[in-house]
């Protein structure tokens, strides 16, 4: 009871914390900002990126839709970068949403119980880094086939690594502390010690390794789609580089600035708030 | 001493030492050579590059361009495509004289040139490359025909040559057992060390081309088994050059052989004398002396280095296409800053692109209706100008322009953009205006930018009518594996000749040579497989155009395939670069090159 006071107390102070830096906030909406764009996109809400809106390689005017100028096919970069930051954005959260919980679940079992499923956890993560991140990727997202779901996938099923070691060592600290016996005397289960005890004590470390494994996701696609294993069809930031590698040599600058300015944006946006995030959240750092 | 005083020291000793190696000198090659009657001169330098790695520099074993490029300059072939004259035909390189034929016409009696020789190599006794007899022919072809050697090309000879399907067959049941010396093979018979023949099983105007391929290049058995599996990286051959260093991702250096035996050709094309070609008639070659082949992958590398003089010869991409040249009425031009630097030539490349149909899909292999209202929908003139800069011919037939019994000889026609037909053909097949026709996937070979904005054009084009297309972009092996396995709906396609004759287009479509043969649509007419072989022996001629012209017709009807475009191939090369003549069969023709070290050294 008294670890959820000072959870929340900590939450709040972390919060009060956050809103005072002007920068963090900012930060926070560039990411709403993002989130929006990826949630129209999601509703179809966005403007047809493939649509014609002019001549080819038209240099960027004061016209919304040619802000940005447009491609080889006439088509406006700006719609093409709002389609991209889509189909960035849904996969920075869904590698997340598929890595946090492994990384949580597999770090918080090997940590308590140590032993035979620590042996294991460990044998799993060192087989995995032992691999270079890309080519693992690459390796995974074959075996699946191609595509946004199986490069997710091979990125999720790998992006838990580094959450489950820092995890794991905590609990192996947190686990002999006192309020962790004291729980253990008053007769709390296991399942109430890993997830009601000593969970919440951690859980700071697991947000801010998330927010910091959205950034990892988004560059990652970039570069997988550069690669020309990424996202097959729509879309992508990536693909867009990977095309200004020709249309820089004809002088059309547009379309890879155009990338290289909305991608600037959210991976600052993302190192700030991620900083401010663990500078708010880490109990050793708070007031 | 203090420690800032320290500190600043030792910062300066290692300033100083990394300057120091910085200075050092790159390592520096001779740049003088003197011949065997004690001339001194300027060392001949040609730098050129490699796109990619070589495979094998085994010929036998090899079926991609850059080990090809490698094999043609190490090692000699009996034929090879006459470096000046179009259309292309046979020179002979390792013989004498053409061979001549028997009356009956399936027999070729050879006579090898007298004074080739091995290059020197520790194969040989005392280190000394011997001379070539006609049992190293023999030994190739067999080595060629060995299944456990040669698991890409033996398509090149199959059927033609009496006895060597037989032998084909049996390495393939004895494996590691073969002994060539116990196989003999009826069609090749040894008549003295210089003198041989070939026997065919039918008369056949094409059986001498396949001798002109890499893939038979002549070999030494004593280097062969030498070296055993390091035969791919220890090349002994008759060829113009060998290898000074061996580097496959790095630096490739080739020297010059010589004891080489060939002289530049005496006969050219009209206008070769006078643009110069023929200047150096009869020389010995090679000129050059070296040959250093870095391998830069990325085309923008390659071109900077180009413009900077330290590459003699480069290919034009799209993209450098758009910037150094244009098109107008008379043709293509480099712009008038690249003009004064570098030449440029334009050659319409014997190639032929085109859209395959998988004939077993059971949405577009039975709805006929649906393939040509896709055909009329294309455009594939506004593509060549859109997409490849105008750098290409819309084609009219399966075979490539310069190719004899293309569409200039059956004097066909072809689908062109048409987008009324296309809708009435759609309306035909059961889905007007695309209504309830579902996605069709197109299968690509890679996934560059260059692909996807090919297909992005496509789709385009496409979804004007109302048929939705979707990519699947594979890797090259990925792409073969769905292609072969007939597990694809559409995919993109070209095809290279492997010999200059029409028959090499015609044959994918031939319904034997279904996947894992060339016929990826399998695609199967009893009369166009009729039609194929009546005109596959025939030498060219109205006969056989006609005989082209009518399979044309029921490849139109039927469109298994969607024949789009024959592209043309352009080069840059320096001004200091001579006897260049781009030459479609030969992609790497070093022995004829020279360069004036002069004009290099002061950069004109």
């Amino acid at each position: 009871m008294s670890t959820q006071v000072a959870n929340n107390s900590l939450g709040r102070r972390a919060l009060q914390k956050l809103l005072r830096q002007k920068l963090t906030v900012i930060c926070f909406v560039v990411i709403i900002i993002y989130l929006s764009i990826a949630l129209l996109g999601a509703l179809n809400l966005l403007p047809d990126f493939q649509a014609r809106v002019g001549e080819s390689y038209e240099p960027p005017s004061l016209s919304i839709a040619k802000i940005f100028g447009t491609d080889i096919f006439g088509r406006s970069v700006l719609f093409k970068l709002l389609a991209g930051t889509k189909t960035a954005i849904s996969i920075g959260f869904l590698v997340t949403s598929i890595a946090v919980p492994i990384g949580i679940t597999l770090g918080s079992l090997a940590g308590y119980y140590g032993g035979k499923i620590d042996g294991f956890v460990v044998w799993l993560f060192s087989v995995i880094v032992s691999v270079p991140y890309l080519l693992m990727v690459i390796a995974i997202s074959y075996v699946l086939g191609k595509g946004m779901l199986s490069m997710c996938i091979a990125m999720g099923s790998i992006g838990w690594v580094g959450l489950c070691r820092l995890i794991r060592a905590e609990f192996l600290k947190h686990k002999e502390r006192e309020y962790v016996l004291a729980a253990r005397l008053l007769g709390a289960n296991d399942y109430n010690l890993i997830f009601k005890q000593i969970l919440p004590n951690v859980l700071h470390l697991a947000i801010i390794t998330a927010s910091l494994q959205v950034l990892g996701a988004i560059k990652s696609e970039v570069i997988l789609t550069y690669l020309g294993v990424g996202v097959q069809d729509g879309s992508s930031w990536g693909s867009m580089i990977s095309d200004a590698t020709g249309e820089l040599v004809n002088g059309h600058w547009w379309p890879l600035a155009g990338v290289v300015i909305t991608m600037f944006f959210i991976i600052y946006a993302l190192n700030v708030v991620g900083d401010a995030l663990r500078d708010a959240l880490d109990p050793k750092l708070v007031d | 001493m203090s420690a800032l005083k320290k500190t600043l020291l030792l910062s300066s000793l290692t300033a100083l030492i990394a300057l120091g190696l910085s200075c050092k000198p790159t390592p520096k090659t001779e740049d003088s050579v003197t011949d065997s009657k004690g001339i001194t001169s300027k060392k001949m330098v040609f730098n050129y590059l490699r796109g990619t790695a070589h495979k094998s520099l085994d010929p036998m074993k090899q079926f991609d361009s850059a080990s090809a490029d490698l094999v043609a300059n190490i090692y000699d072939r009996l034929f090879e495509y006459h470096y000046l004259k179009r259309p292309y035909e046979l020179s002979p390189v390792l013989l004498s004289e053409m061979p001549t034929l028997s009356e009956d016409g399936l027999t070729y009696n050879f006579t090898l040139k007298k004074g080739v020789r091995f290059i020197d190599d520790p194969c040989f006794k005392g280190g000394k490359g011997r001379e070539l007899v006609t049992d190293d022919i023999i030994y190739s072809i067999k080595r060629f025909a060995d299944s456990n050697v040669n698991m890409l090309s033996y398509m090149l000879v199959e059927g033609s040559i009496v006895g060597l399907d037989e032998f084909h067959a049996e390495t393939k049941k004895l494996g590691k057992e073969t002994n060539y010396a116990k196989l003999p093979v009826a069609g090749l018979k040894k008549i003295d060390d210089q003198k041989f023949s070939i026997t065919l099983t039918r008369k056949n105007p094409l059986a001498l081309l396949p001798f002109a391929a890499t893939q038979i290049s002549i070999v030494a058995k004593e280097a062969v088994d030498k070296y055993i599996e390091d035969f791919e990286r220890h090349p002994v051959g008759t060829g113009p050059f060998y290898i000074k260093e061996y580097s496959r991702r790095g630096v490739m250096v080739l020297a010059k052989n010589p004891n080489y035996h060939g002289t530049y050709p005496a006969e050219g094309d009209s206008g070769d004398k006078e643009s110069g070609l023929l200047a150096d008639a009869g020389k010995k070659i090679p000129f050059i002396d070296e040959i250093h082949l870095p391998l830069i992958e990325e085309p923008q590398p390659a071109m900077l280095k180009f413009q900077k003089g330290q590459i003699d010869w480069i290919g034009l991409d799209k993209d450098n296409f758009n910037k150094m040249a244009y098109k107008d009425e008379q043709g293509f031009h480099l712009n008038e800053t690249y003009s004064k630097k570098f030449d440029m030539y334009a050659e319409m490349g014997l190639v032929m692109e085109y859209l395959v149909f998988n004939m077993k899909d059971p949405l577009l292999g039975k709805n006929k209706a649906l393939r040509q209202a896709i055909a009329y929908a294309l455009d594939t003139k506004g593509y060549i100008e859109k997409m490849r800069n105008g750098r290409g011919e819309p084609l009219k037939s399966i075979t490539p322009i310069p190719i004899a019994g293309s569409q200039a000889q059956t004097e066909t026609d072809y689908y062109s953009y048409n987008k009324e037909m296309a809708l009435k053909k759609l309306a035909e097949a059961g889905y007007p205006n695309g209504e309830g026709l579902p996605e069709i996937v197109i299968e690509y070979r890679s996934a560059n930018s260059a692909t996807r904005q090919d297909f992005e054009f496509l789709r385009n084009q496409l979804s004007t009518v109302g048929i939705t297309l979707k990519p699947g972009f594979q890797t090259f092996s990925a792409f073969l594996t769905k292609i072969e396995s007939g597990n694809f709906q559409m995919a993109t396609a070209g095809w290279a000749a492997d010999y200059p004759d029409a028959e090499n287009f015609y044959q994918l479509l031939y319904g034997p040579n279904s996947s894992p043969g060339p016929n990826h649509s399998a695609w199967a007419n009893a009369e166009y497989d009729k039609l194929y072989k009546d005109s596959k022996y025939l030498p060219n001629g109205p006969e056989r155009y006609a005989i082209f012209a009518k399979m044309h017709k029921i490849l139109q009807d039927e469109v298994p395939v969607i024949i789009t475009w024959n592209p043309i191939y352009f080069g840059l090369f320096q001004k200091w670069v001579g006897n260049m003549k781009r030459n479609m069969m030969q992609d790497a023709p070093f022995k004829y090159l020279k360069i004036d070290t002069a004009g290099k050294k002061k950069g004109v």
